[in-house]
């Protein structure tokens, strides 16, 4: 069969879902195409393969534009060609998405209120939750001989959909070793990454920890009891297939894309850290936690032994309260100061990311005539929201009648004690300083953006700030913020200090400027050029640093100045359908029909 | 099986129990349960500095946000699956008079009340 995948754009990181899935079709004897919706056009690629499958791996976010190229293939071919979607997307909203020929009733009990309740229009054909490692090929040798893909599980189909919108699973793939090597042919005959010298991959697959902007905590509870949580290539394995990777493609530095690479000092980190660098040596860049790090820093030192060039380790906020009452980080301030500390003094350079503009109560103001009532309030949330015990404040502080002077002063106190601030933008300037303070070289700081399932997007709408409309969000996250607690000059104040907060990290002197002054101005163009040139200058010398000739350069910085400017544009959908326009679509002949502008 | 019919051990444990587990498991790791001793009201330095990393995250947090981030712990950095009965009753086993031990003395401890 022919199998054609579709991605919306391309990115500087291999898209190693759709190589894998293209490296098992293989294996199964089939032929493999690729489609970026970006600077392919779609229906004539399709009517000149004409694929036997198309297939989407989807993010929310992206889903609904693959939703719209899906549904143009299938008005024009029907079931001449079979459309099928896995990814995370899929995973945590199966029950939403209504597929082709089928007239979907939402069950009544799938979701909680941060799920939204709209039906999905896909026109799809099926949808793979979890691991495909299992039901794709299965689902390939069931189309190709015309059998039924109802007895498959994690496979939703019209025919095997349940009422309450549960899927059957399979266990984890506790085997990776037994998986081909990822097909990059596919990609890098389509892509500039062909020609870009960073190649990434995977060691492993899995993360136990509840971070709450993160899908990790909702997916370790899908799979409760369905085999070990982390799984790992074995090291001979995985060197194994990076050589295989150098010997074919052009290659200078590695990024290893794991949640978390290491937990701990262990045989598999001992093994790597010795055969690594005679395999492969190739500098390469990690992802760790920084508590890790501080209960075991021998993982730094392996790593450093193994040739580790740069390190991610995301702080994800300066502000206590955030970090551990929102996010549920589980990690202390002297953990992170900790762990960049042993970064510097073994050379290695770090890469944070911290995460702005998070609707946080503030404290009412002691000269507010409010304040015993919002006051009052904000300790009732605490202990019934956040479930603080509050005891030793309630016995220092009659909360029943009217409060003095000091009454006030001891709460003040006590808020200011569990991080809670005075204004919106401190928690902010609080995140950037802890990034100033513990040397971050290079760190990114988007803006909170909820995504259907994951618990503090529950959060934002429990506190009010976010109504619970996902549609209208889209995939940037240093954009306006969507969250209704804001002001106007708030959120203008966040985006300016998610682009400026780069910026000092290249000169911390400016600090008090840009606090004081440059976060108020409506100068935002002029500072995301500032934000480019400091990330072009960061990345290339020293997170991921590489060597290209001068016209590659010049090439690469046109190439992502205009795709860093597309992430940053208000409606980075809208744009994109009006860049292809301009280029080279017949308004009928893509995504479905006319565009709308 | 229980695992199939939803019911974890690991599950039912309070966060002292899956606290002192990572204690044990983090020392057999590094090959140092042998030498730990509890003589009277003397504790062990490795115990204490490990209460003393952990207790200051967990202090702030509900019980079942404690049973959580440590249940990640005993996951990751012990490779323990927490969701496997056999293997969790068999630490538990292996290990019951140290365990309980350390569970007295975490009852001490005002930050993890």
């Amino acid at each position: 069969m022919k199998i054609m995948f579709v991605m919306v754009k391309e990115d500087y990181i291999d898209p190693m879902n759709i190589e894998l899935l293209s490296a098992m079709a293989k294996q199964e004897g089939h032929e493999t195409f690729l489609n970026v919706l970006e600077h392919d056009n779609l229906m004539e690629e399709v009517g000149a393969i004409r694929p036997d499958i198309v297939a989407y791996s989807a993010k929310t976010g992206e889903s609904s534009v693959m939703y719209r190229a899906n549904r143009a293939i299938k008005a024009k071919y029907k079931d001449k060609i079979f459309t099928v979607m896995g990814g995370p997307h899929p995973t945590f909203n199966s029950m939403r998405m209504q597929l082709y020929g089928e007239d979907l009733k939402l069950p009544l009990t799938f979701s909680g209120p941060a799920m939204p309740r709209v039906v999905e229009d896909t026109q799809l054909d099926a949808l793979v939750v979890g691991e495909g490692d299992e039901p794709w090929p299965m689902m390939l040798k069931a189309l190709a001989v015309g059998g039924s893909l109802e007895g498959i599980s994690n496979v939703v189909t019209r025919g095997n959909r349940r009422a309450d919108g549960s899927v059957a699973l399979q266990e984890r793939n506790m085997t990776l070793d037994d998986l081909p090597y990822l097909d990059r042919d596919v990609v890098y005959g389509k892509t500039r990454l062909k020609e870009f010298g960073m190649r990434s991959l995977m060691a492993g697959r899995g993360c136990p920890f509840p971070c709450t902007y993160c899908f990790n905590a909702k997916y370790n509870a899908m799979y409760k009891g369905k085999g070990k949580m982390l799984n790992r290539y074995s090291v001979d394995r995985l060197l194994a297939e990076m050589e295989d990777m150098v010997r074919r493609h052009k290659t200078q530095f590695v990024k290893f894309y794991d949640d978390v690479f290491v937990f701990r000092t262990d045989d598999w980190l001992i093994e790597f850290a010795d055969k690594y660098p005679r395999a492969i040596g190739l500098p390469f860049h990690c992802l760790v936690r920084s508590d890790l790090v501080r209960r075991d820093p021998e993982i730094l030192t392996y790593l450093k032994k193994a040739g580790i060039k740069s390190i991610s380790m995301s702080i994800e906020s300066g502000n206590p309260f955030i970090r551990e009452q929102i996010f549920k980080r589980g990690m202390d301030a002297e953990d992170i100061r900790f762990a960049f500390d042993l970064c510097h003094k073994q050379d290695i350079h770090t890469f944070s990311n911290t995460i702005l503009a998070v609707p946080v109560p503030i404290i009412p103001s002691t000269a507010d005539p409010d304040f015993d009532q919002k006051a009052k309030d904000l300790v009732s949330h605490l202990e019934t929201y956040h479930k603080m015990n509050l005891g030793t404040l309630r016995s220092d502080v009659d909360l029943a009648g009217t409060l003095d002077q000091a009454a006030r002063k001891k709460l003040v106190e006590y808020f200011e004690s569990v991080g809670l601030r005075h204004r919106v933008l401190d928690y902010d300037i609080e995140s950037i300083d802890i990034n100033i303070q513990n040397g971050v070289v290079f760190g990114e700081f988007p803006e909170l953006h909820p995504y259907p399932g994951t618990p503090v997007s529950q959060y934002t709408i429990d506190v009010k700030a976010f109504d619970g409309d996902f549609e209208k969000l889209h995939q940037n996250y240093q954009t306006e913020s969507p969250f209704s607690c804001f002001t106007a000059q708030e959120k203008l104040e966040q985006v300016n200090l998610s682009l400026l907060g780069l910026v000092l990290l290249v000169f911390p002197s400016w600090r008090g400027l840009v606090v004081n002054h440059l976060i108020k101005r409506r100068w935002t163009k002029l500072y995301f050029v500032m934000y480019y040139l400091a990330k072009a200058y960061l990345i290339g010398t020293k997170i991921y640093p590489m060597k290209y000739s001068a016209g590659h350069i010049l090439r690469t910085v046109k190439e992502s100045f205009f795709s860093e400017l597309l992430k940053h544009s208000r409606d980075e959908g809208e744009k994109f359908y009006q860049k292809r326009k301009g280029l080279n679509a017949q308004p009928s002949e893509v995504l479905g029909g006319p565009w709308q502008s | 099986m229980a695992e199939l019919a939803g019911e974890f051990l690991a599950e039912r444990l309070s966060s002292r129990q899956l606290l002192a587990l990572l204690f044990v498991c983090e020392c057999r790791r590094k090959k140092t349960l042998t030498s730990l001793s509890f003589q009277g009201d003397a504790r062990p330095a490795a115990w204490t500095e490990f209460v003393d990393r952990f207790g200051a995250r967990l202090a702030k947090l509900p019980e079942a946000e404690r049973v959580y981030l440590i249940g990640s712990h005993l996951q990751s950095a012990e490779e323990i699956d927490i969701y496997s009965n056999a293997e969790i009753s068999g630490l538990l086993d292996q290990h019951r008079h140290l365990i309980e031990t350390l569970v007295r003395d975490l009852a001490q401890d005002p930050r993890l009340t």
